[in-house]
C-alpha cells in the first residue's frame, strides 16, 4: 500500500521546477523514463499554463496580498510573529526608566488616581502620574544594554525591537497601532480588536513584547488615539480608520470629534 | 527574506493549485486553500531560508488542506479520501499540543506534521525513505511518528466494518 509504485508527484514537481540537484534529477529522470512516465512533465507544463491563464498572476496575488492584510490586524498582537518577548525585567527597568523621564511627576498619592472601568491585565500598569496634558506615546529602541527613546523621523531598520508606552494622563479610551510602508496595520494595544479600550487615567502603561520591525519598506508610522469621554473607542474601527488613509505616511485619519490622536513616524 | 508574491505564485502556484485540487477535490476550496498557503508564506517571509520552495509550499499546501477537511467533516468520496479525512481528524497527542504553532515549526525546521507525513506515506506512496529525506528525518524517525497514528487508523478501519 505504501510503496511508491511510481515516482512520487512531489519528486515530479520539483523536477518540473527545477528543485533538484543535478544527481537528484539524474535519478528522478532515469525514473521516470523506467516508468515510462516522462510525459507527466509534459502535463505539469501544460497544466501549468492552463492554471496561469485560468488564475492570472495580478489577480491572485492581489487577492494574496489582501487575504493576507486583512488577516494581520487581528493577528498581530495574537500570534505575536513580530514581537519578541521582552524580558519582564527589561519592562519593569524601562518603566524605571519613564519614570524618571516622564514630564510633569506629581507625588503619588493614590487619591489622584481614578479608575475608569476595566484594564487588559495583560499590559503592565506602571503608577506613573502626569498632572495635565494630552496622552502620549513613547518608543523605546532596545539595544544590548539599554533603551534609547525614538523621536518622530529617527531612522530605523529592519530588526530593530522597539518598546512601546503610553502616558494615559486623562485619557478614558486609548488604542495604539502602527501602519507600515506597505499599508499593513499592526494593533499595540489593546491586545485583540475586540479587547477593551478602557484605560486608568494618568499612568504609564508599558506593552508586555517587544516590537520587531520587518522589512516593510520606507516607514512605519505609530498612533495613539485616545477619548477622554465615557464612551469608549472600537479599536476595529481606528484600524479600518488607519487602513483607509490614501497617504500613510501624511495623512490625517478621519476621527470623530470626541477622538484625538498623535503620531509619531520612523523612517526606515 | 522578501517575498515577491508574483514571482513565487508565477513559478509555484500551479503546483500548490495542483495539490489543494488533489487533496480536497472541490476546485473552489482548492483554489482557497492556495491562496491561503501563501498567505501563509507571507505571514513567515521572515523565516524562510534557502530551503527549496516548492518541498516547502508542497507541504504547507498539504498541512492547509488537512486543516481545512478537518474543520469540514466532508464526507468520503472514495478510498483515498476517505483516508485522508481520517487522518486529517485523527487524534494525533503531540499536535493537541503545537497545533497553534504548527507553521511555527514547520518554519522552524523543528518536527514535521504527523499529518503531513502520514499523507506523504500512506496517500502519495512515498516510501518512509523518501518521506524521511523530504522531511530531514531518519527513517526510523518517520516510523516511530507514524505508528501511534496508523494503529489508530487500523482502529478507525475496524469500527468502520463493525
Amino acid at each position: 500500500m505504501t510503496e511508491s509504485k511510481q515516482t512520487p508527484d512531489l519528486l515530479v514537481e520539483k523536477l518540473a521546477a527545477g528543485q533538484l540537484s543535478t544527481a537528484e534529477e539524474t535519478a528522478v529522470r532515469q525514473r521516470l523514463e523506467a516508468e515510462d512516465g516522462l510525459s507527466r512533465l509534459d502535463d505539469i507544463a501544460q497544466s501549468n499554463q492552463d492554471i496561469l491563464n485560468d488564475y492570472p498572476v495580478r489577480q491572485m496575488a492581489a487577492s494574496i496580498r489582501e487575504r493576507y492584510a486583512a488577516s494581520t490586524p487581528q493577528k498581530s498582537v495574537a500570534f505575536k510573529l513580530f514581537w519578541t518577548l521582552a524580558p519582564v525585567s527589561a519592562v519593569a527597568a524601562a518603566a524605571a526608566v519613564v519614570f524618571m523621564l516622564a514630564p510633569s511627576p506629581v507625588p503619588s498619592d493614590p487619591s489622584e488616581t481614578t479608575s475608569v472601568g476595566s484594564v487588559d491585565p495583560n499590559y503592565s500598569d506602571d503608577s506613573i502620574r502626569i498632572k495635565s496634558g494630552d496622552p502620549f506615546l513613547r518608543i523605546f529602541k532596545k539595544n544590548k544594554t539599554d533603551e534609547i527613546e525614538v523621536k518622530s523621523g529617527d531612522k530605523l531598520a529592519e530588526g530593530d525591537v522597539l518598546q512601546l508606552k503610553m502616558i494615559t494622563n486623562h485619557a478614558r479610551s486609548m488604542v495604539v497601532c502602527s501602519v507600515d510602508g506597505n499599508g499593513a496595520v499592526t494593533l499595540h494595544y489593546p491586545e485583540r480588536p475586540a479587547a477593551t479600550t478602557r484605560v486608568t487615567e494618568l499612568k504609564s502603561i508599558s506593552l508586555p513584547y517587544g516590537y520587531e520591525l520587518d522589512d516593510a519598506p520606507d516607514f512605519e508610522r505609530f498612533f495613539i488615539v485616545w477619548t477622554e469621554s465615557e464612551t469608549p473607542i472600537d479599536a476595529q474601527q481606528i484600524i479600518e480608520k488607519i487602513k483607509s488613509m490614501k497617504h500613510a505616511a501624511h495623512d490625517t485619519p478621519e476621527l470623530s470629534g470626541a477622538v484625538k490622536f498623535k503620531d509619531i513616524m520612523v523612517k526606515k | 527574506m522578501a517575498v515577491d508574491v508574483e514571482g513565487y505564485y508565477t513559478q509555484f502556484g500551479p503546483m500548490v493549485l495542483r495539490r489543494c485540487r488533489h487533496l480536497l477535490k472541490d476546485e473552489e476550496a482548492a483554489v482557497d486553500a492556495m491562496q491561503d498557503t501563501f498567505v501563509q508564506l507571507l505571514r513567515y517571509a521572515d523565516r524562510l531560508d534557502d530551503e527549496a520552495p516548492s518541498s516547502l509550499l508542497y507541504r504547507m499546501a498539504t498541512n492547509v488542506c488537512l486543516n481545512k477537511l478537518r474543520s469540514a467533516g466532508r464526507k468520503h468520496e472514495d478510498a483515498d479520501t476517505d483516508l485522508l479525512q481520517k487522518i486529517a481528524c485523527a487524534e494525533v497527542p503531540e499536535e493537541r499540543f503545537i497545533a497553534a504553532n504548527l507553521m511555527n515549526k514547520l518554519f522552524a525546521k523543528h518536527r514535521e506534521s504527523t499529518r503531513t507525513i502520514a499523507v506523504l506515506h500512506l496517500l502519495d506512496r512515498m516510501t518512509l525513505q523518501e518521506v524521511a529525506d523530504e522531511v530531514g528525518m531518519s527513517v526510523s524517525g518517520v516510523r516511530k511518528r507514524l505508528r501511534p497514528l496508523k494503529s489508530q487508523l487500523a482502529e478507525l478501519q475496524r469500527s468502520n466494518l463493525e
